[in-house]
């Protein structure tokens, strides 16, 4: 297991839990978990493990955390750009419906192979690009409500 | 089968504003046929809720570009890599931080109470005491040789009022009454050792006085002794102190030979201690024994006694044959910085519950 497909297991869990303390105790979780996947497969497609191994965790996390109380910090190991703004992510991350909040994680911000994402979740792509489509109408409207926003859409 | 289904009456595919509305991810992301597509193209172009909904779905995607540029350092990667162990997921489970602060504080304070309880436990308490009293340096011991003292007077002209007859005697620890000799001795300052002598002891012809274990002191500390004679006194007893002094002023004297101390440990197992514990105490008394530490003889320590004295090693055959009758006595005999003088022995008993 590489260092790369550690990254993509944390920032998952980053985006998804917004907690920094839940998040890697969930991203160490998935981390043993993929890494017990791929024992038993010898060829198998790590995208989809990923998606698999993380699926799971959320799965089991979920229940335990609330929504719109992001509690993280660079200080834990998130390398956050000085420009960006959560502010909307945090709106979407509270009020977005649970698949297309982890299908926008998958193939927008993990950028997983549309058809990786849709093998690993059993739905079409129709289906993903669909969930896609919604979750990013829903995040463009928080994004806009912020002043930055339209300064981006200008631009 | 390529031939385009009509979906319209007039075989126009005209898509309605609500598919148009979903299909507008499609169309940006260019997963549209060209049918398709220019159907979308139309609608955008006449609906304001479809142009609103495709400039968000664009804000969206370039936000969403904005998080793809998070990062996780080196350090988080190595952590989450890290496999989680019983002890943080049990951590985890408790959810102490969620715990209200009376309850933490008191599970805080049993957690502590515990480690004080074990650490008193595994602590080998009566080792530690054993060696407190070993190092003491309350007990200085000095003798007077009878045998020599007397010279060629006879024993029973040296035994005096109140004085054992079949003991020998420890002039340090003495009531003084024999003698009057006043010893002080003090580990902080120089050994001073005061003599007064009475008539008794000017009587006797050629008094020698002599201190056993001098060897003892000297290695100590300076000895300076000081001899006091009343004026009445003086004449033929003022000689016979002087002799004294100059005897007593002999110990002093520095000696390259080292003596070796020793010590007498021993463990004995009786049935029901709390009744042999008084004979014994009244036997060691009897061969003439006192008490070596600070605690008294027979000291109660745990279910057990404890006896901590100093006995003429000449009676030590008939202690140990008595103490004998009770148990089995083990003794072992130890090197101890500590000398004892000549023909005392010290000896630290310890009698226990047999089956203990």
């Amino acid at each position: 297991m590489n260092d790369s497909e550690v990254r993509l297991i944390g920032l998952f869990f980053f985006f998804a839990l917004l907690d920094d303390a839940k998040a890697i105790e969930a991203a160490s979780q998935a981390t043993d978990l993929y890494q017990l996947k791929i024992k038993r497969k010898p060829d198998p497609n790590t995208n989809i493990l990923i998606i698999q191994s993380t699926q799971a965790i959320w799965e089991k996390v979920k229940g335990r955390f609330q929504r719109g109380r992001p509690q993280y910090s660079a200080d834990a190991g998130w390398i956050l750009p000085e420009t960006l703004d959560m502010g909307p992510w945090k709106e979407f991350q509270k009020s977005a419906p649970e698949d297309e909040l982890l299908a926008v994680i998958w193939r927008l911000l993990l950028q997983i192979p549309e058809e990786d994402v849709s093998q690993a979740l059993g739905i079409s792509s129709g289906t993903l690009r669909y969930r896609l489509g919604r979750a990013l109408r829903k995040l463009g409207g928080f994004s806009q409500a912020t002043p930055r926003r339209i300064d981006l859409v200008r631009s | 089968m390529s031939e385009i289904i009509p979906y319209s009456k007039k075989g126009q595919r005209k898509i309605s504003s609500f598919v148009g509305h979903e299909l507008l991810y499609d169309y940006l992301a260019d997963k549209l046929d060209e049918e398709r597509k220019k159907a979308v193209a139309e609608l955008v172009s006449h609906s304001r809720e479809a142009q609103i909904d495709m400039q968000k779905i664009k804000s969206g995607a370039a936000y969403a570009d904005l998080l793809k540029e998070i990062k996780v350092t080196e350090a988080l990667v190595e952590k989450i890599k890290t496999p989680t162990t019983y002890f943080q997921v049990g951590l985890q489970k408790l959810k102490l931080n969620e715990w209200p602060a009376g309850a933490r504080i008191a599970l805080e304070a049993f957690v502590v109470a515990i480690g004080i309880v074990s650490v008193a436990i595994v602590v080998p308490w009566h080792k530690l005491l054993d060696m407190k009293l070993g190092t003491s340096s309350e007990v200085v011991l000095t003798e007077i040789s009878r045998d020599q003292l007397a010279g060629s007077k006879s024993e029973s002209e040296l035994v005096m009022p109140g004085d054992k007859t079949d003991s020998t005697t420890y002039p340090d620890e003495g009531s003084g009454k024999q003698t009057k000799k006043e010893i002080v001795q003090s580990t902080q300052e120089p050994n001073v050792i005061q003599f007064n002598l009475d008539q008794t002891v000017a009587a006797l012809p050629q008094p020698k006085v002599t201190t056993k274990g001098e060897s003892a002191i000297e290695q100590a500390k300076p000895v300076e002794v000081v001899a006091r004679t009343k004026p009445e006194d003086r004449g033929e007893q003022g000689a016979a102190t002087k002799t004294s002094s100059a005897a007593a002023t002999t110990p002093s004297a520095p000696t390259s030979e080292k003596r070796q101390g020793f010590l007498y440990r021993g463990t004995i197992a009786v049935t029901n201690v709390s009744s042999v514990t008084p004979k014994y105490v009244e036997k060691i008394q009897e061969l003439g024994g006192r008490k070596a530490g600070s605690v008294e003889l027979g000291w109660k320590k745990g279910t057990g006694s404890y006896f901590h004295f100093t006995i003429p090693e000449a009676k030590y055959p008939s202690l140990v044959e008595f103490m004998n009758q009770f148990g089995k006595l083990k003794i072992e005999k130890e090197q101890h910085e500590r000398v004892m003088p000549d023909g005392i022995i010290r000896l630290i008993i310890q009698v226990e519950e047999k089956g203990q």
